[in-house]
């Protein structure tokens, strides 16, 4: 009895590739809480500022295009991958890498602003709301981009075996997903903020 | 072939492009002061959702084994128990806010 490899690795890439769309299910769940506690606390402000105050949305602005490009980077990276193509993957991971760095880096900048004027999540409730939701979303955005450094590690040792490519296409996924969940921040969050 | 399903290049550029306007058009909405009020939500929560839309069709297509029905049930699944967990935290916390005494 032979064992056809091809048919036991298609099947493993399916479970696994479902079994991490599930967990996203999982998370997007998670942003949905974050998103009403922030919705039903938004008005809180306890005399402390609200999102009109200290939202810079030129700021914003320019922090959704590095996300949203990193994004379509990220993307790239799988076409690049569906080709076999090596150097195209590395290529398009570090510029993905790297513009997604930029993002959890002006997100720093910008709590670490916040912070310093004394508007901590201490400070009232809507702010408490809004430091949990944006800042869980820039947390996932720091783990996944640890994660695609182990990818390019695994990239460039391994090449682009059947089992990197599995994993290449959950941490797309990932990254994807976190631009979506982006979207609904930038608009709920800081352009409702302004109206 | 496992990875079937990661679009083309063309696809890509167009949804990415389709997203850069979405952002600006919302974002104009709001800055230039054109929209307000409920009516302003209303149009950029439907912005919100079409990008979303346009973000998950792209990498949808670039996920691999996005026909699948127990993907899209899944999918469904997660949206209702949003639906029910998101509205009914917002009913019952301002139907409450309602009921409280009024500030003196």
């Amino acid at each position: 009895m032979t064992i056809n490899h091809t048919e036991l690795h298609e099947e493993n890439f399916r479970k696994t590739v479902f079994g991490f769309w599930t967990y996203l299910m999982t998370d997007c769940v998670l942003f949905g809480m974050l998103f009403a506690t922030f919705a039903v606390l938004r008005d809180a402000t306890f005399g402390g500022p609200v999102g009109r105050d200290i939202f810079d949305l030129n700021f914003m602005l320019v922090e959704t295009f590095v996300l949203l490009t990193s994004s379509f980077l990220c993307g790239i990276s799988g076409l690049e991958a569906m080709r076999n193509r090596k150097w195209g993957v590395q290529l398009a991971l570090i510029a993905t890498l790297l513009l997604g760095l930029t993002f959890v880096g002006m997100e720093i900048y910008e709590f670490s602003d916040l912070l310093a004027e004394g508007n901590s999540w201490s400070r009232s409730a809507f702010l408490s709301s809004y430091f949990t939701l944006v800042g869980t979303h820039g947390f996932h955005v720091t783990i996944g981009s640890l994660w695609m450094i182990v990818m390019l590690f695994q990239v460039q040792f391994k090449g682009l075996t059947w089992i990197v490519q599995k994993r290449l296409t959950c941490l797309r996924l990932f990254w994807h997903f976190l631009d979506v969940v982006w979207i609904f921040i930038f608009t709920f969050v800081y352009l409702l903020g302004y109206l | 072939m496992m990875h079937s399903n990661v679009g083309s290049l063309k696809t890509h550029f167009v949804g990415f492009l389709c997203c850069i306007a979405l952002t600006l058009v919302a974002y104009f909405l709001v800055v230039k002061s054109i929209i307000t009020g409920a009516y302003g939500a209303l149009i950029l929560t439907m912005l919100a959702f079409a990008q979303a839309w346009v973000q998950l069709s792209v990498f949808l297509h670039w996920g691999g084994e996005s026909k699948s029905r127990f993907s899209f049930l899944l999918f469904i699944f997660m949206f209702i128990v949003l639906a029910i967990v998101f509205l009914g935290s917002l009913w019952i916390m301002f139907n409450l806010n309602e009921r409280m005494m009024p500030d003196m």
